[in-house]
């Protein structure tokens, strides 16, 4: 079953200029995007610095309002809602982001930074029994009681991004958006924390949105995965499949441009040409096709739907069945 | 094999003293780079990897750094000896160096053009102005950046963080430098940006033959583009070895447990091994081997007490490890 279902979302930021501000354009961060996600499912984002890979995450847990489309949630749509009607959606939604660091307050001790969730929400009312929950969360991540009364400072990297997960946990949440949640760690700690994120999944059942640059990383965890450029969604798979068989001419390119840690692999890659255009002014018709390689005349004129090539397989290309 | 090495750095120690004490950034750190070879310098973050790459052209502040002791030997003569002088002269024109974040190493109220002139005019004797030109716009042209005589009058702003790294690059080839210190060139690029980087400094040793240092944390992007590879660990080269044998049979149990706790996009895996703990302090580093609080092979009563000293396997292979013969 779904648990969330985003249909044809989009997200325009204005661009304002002038002395009297006035909108000269828009940039199209997402553009157009359906995607579902299942319960107990870890769906994988992948797309390079500017595609609209984090400002999906936002739209997706209402952090950010959509301009256009619906989200639904559990079979409600929550995408037009008022902010005073979203607290029980909120509480089945947490967000890990990169950077451990900025995201604990450095004055607040961590058993209060992650009993914050439960005191906004009005749960464990009994200061007893909510401290004796953050202890639990702070055992499951890893951490040990006696962190409680400790400030953010006092611990490495790794462990901070334990204590996002805790607090993210608290409230006992269905869906988590876990937005580059290893990028900024240490390579060694990194394991750590995706065995992490892989046990505590498993063990709740959680809906996981995994957006990352960090394409090994992504297949390690992701039992779905998305490829997203300029704002829309170009391929969608399962892993294997995505892995083994990719179609959309950027997927091939994206995923055999990742260093192999093997020296007796070096292949001589396809270099994609130019670079990735604006997503104030994208290309017309398939925003891919001024880099593309099987770029046909048709491309150029015609915007390629996401299209079904097998069960679970999707592609946005054109010129994908003339591939093979 | 006797060839004389272009580059040789022996027991490298440099300390930072700063105001909560002292912190050991580099102890023992010794590796060696021919002719035309790339190297590559492989760690975490914090295991002296930067600091041991600024100390070769001496662009450490001192203090609050101290370069202990150590050698850096550049075709046969010791940098550490130099006057500020004479490395100035070495500095850009024999070894330059890029640097990770290229947004913060350009100056942003300069146009390109002066930025990547200034090495060529300084080192090069060029006083032609129209000479200097066609010299900026070829080495543009050569990195790749279209319209490179247009380009020259735009600010490092206008440049996507892909063209401004090739730019960094073209600045520290201006001067045909026999060494490149290349400074985690690709850890803010995209994948497919990080790809032409790469080719770049591929075709740079093929056309101009120089030497690269290469400082990553990536082991991916050391395996495309290295011949060798020394391995930091808390301010010690841990191994040294050419890049097939480090990756493909590492014997240094960090080198071991590194390799199995990254994913692969190559490879199929279950479950990650992760290594225990996290990174040591390197103002309170463990006694003994520095990686024993972490190592799945630690031997009881020699590991925490005996500091092990790097070892010869084989020819060019290297290892600082207890387990390795007594």
């Amino acid at each position: 079953m779904d648990l969330i279902e985003m249909r044809d979302v989009k997200k325009h930021f204005p661009i304002y200029s002038g002395i009297l501000p006035k909108v000269v354009g828009h940039i199209k961060a997402v553009d157009g995007i359906s995607l579902s996600i299942e319960q107990n499912e870890v769906l994988g984002l992948i797309g390079e610095s500017g595609c609209g890979k984090t400002t999906l995450g936002k739209v997706a847990l209402r952090l950010l309002d959509p301009s256009e489309g619906s989200i639904f949630f559990e079979g409600i749509d929550i995408a037009k809602k008022k902010h005073d009607d979203l607290l029980s959606f909120k509480k089945k939604t947490q967000i890990i982001f990169q950077d451990a660091h900025s995201s604990l307050d450095p004055r607040s001790s961590i058993g209060l930074s992650v009993e914050e969730p439960l005191r906004t929400h009005k749960m464990f009312q009994d200061r007893a029994k909510r401290k004796e929950r953050v202890v639990e969360l702070l055992e499951e991540v890893g951490l040990e009681s006696e962190h409680y009364d400790r400030y953010p400072h006092e611990f490495s990297g790794g462990q901070k991004q334990r204590i996002c997960i805790a607090r993210a946990l608290a409230l006992d949440p269905k869906f988590v958006v876990a937005d580059e949640p290893v990028s900024s760690l240490d390579v060694s700690v990194r394991a750590q924390i995706l065995n992490l994120l892989k046990d505590l999944q498993a063990k709740y059942h959680l809906s996981i949105l995994y957006i990352s640059h960090d394409i090994s990383g992504v297949k390690y965890i992701s039992n779905r995965v998305a490829i997203m450029y300029l704002g829309k969604i170009v391929e969608l798979a399962d892993q294997n499949e995505i892995f083994k068989n990719p179609c959309h001419p950027y997927t091939k390119v994206l995923l055999s441009s990742v260093p192999v840690p093997d020296p007796e692999t070096r292949e001589e890659v396809k270099l994609l040409k130019g670079e990735v255009p604006s997503p104030i002014d994208p290309p017309k018709a398939c925003r891919f096709h001024p880099r593309c390689d099987c770029c046909t005349p048709e491309c150029k004129e015609r915007e390629p739907e996401l299209r079904r090539i097998k069960k679970g397989h999707f592609v946005r290309c054109l010129s994908f069945k003339d591939l093979g | 094999m006797d060839e004389k090495p272009l580059l040789e750095v022996k027991n490298l120690s440099v300390n930072f003293y700063i105001r909560h004490g002292v912190v050991n950034a580099v102890t023992d750190a010794s590796f060696k780079i021919r002719k035309n070879e790339i190297l590559g310098l492989v760690g975490e973050s914090g295991c002296g990897k930067s600091v041991t790459a600024l100390s070769i052209l001496r662009l450490l502040l001192e203090p609050p750094a101290k370069i202990m002791g150590g050698r850096i030997l550049y075709k046969g003569e010791d940098l550490l000896e130099k006057t500020e002088k004479e490395i100035r002269e070495i500095r850009g024109k024999e070894i330059s160096m890029i640097f990770q974040n290229p947004l913060s190493s350009l100056n942003p109220v300069l146009t390109i053009g002066f930025q990547v002139s200034e090495p060529i005019i300084l080192h090069q004797n060029l006083k032609n102005d129209e000479e200097v030109k066609r010299r900026t716009v070829e080495i543009l042209r050569q990195m790749g950046i279209p319209e490179a005589e247009k380009r020259l009058k735009e600010y490092p702003h206008a440049f996507s963080g892909g063209m401004r790294q090739r730019t960094m690059i073209a600045m520290a080839l201006s001067c045909n430098p026999s060494l490149l210190i290349a400074d985690e060139p690709t850890t803010s690029l995209d994948v497919t940006i990080q790809l032409q980087i790469l080719k770049l400094m591929r075709n740079l040793r093929r056309d101009v033959g120089s030497s690269i240092l290469l400082i990553t944390h990536d082991f991916g992007v050391a395996a495309q583009l290295c011949d060798t590879i020394a391995v930091m660990y808390a301010g010690e080269t841990v191994e040294y070895g050419s890049a097939v044998d480090v990756l493909k049979d590492p014997k240094h149990p960090y080198t071991k447990c590194l390799l199995r706790s990254i994913p692969r996009i190559d490879v199929d895996i279950e479950r990650l091994e992760p290594i225990k703990g996290s990174v040591p302090n390197a103002m309170n580093l463990p006694d003994g081997c520095r990686f024993h609080p972490r190592c799945p092979y630690m031997i009881e009563d020699t590991c925490e007490k005996i500091k092990p000293e790097a070892r010869q396997l084989t020819e060019g292979r290297l290892v600082r490890c207890h387990l390795y013969g007594r």
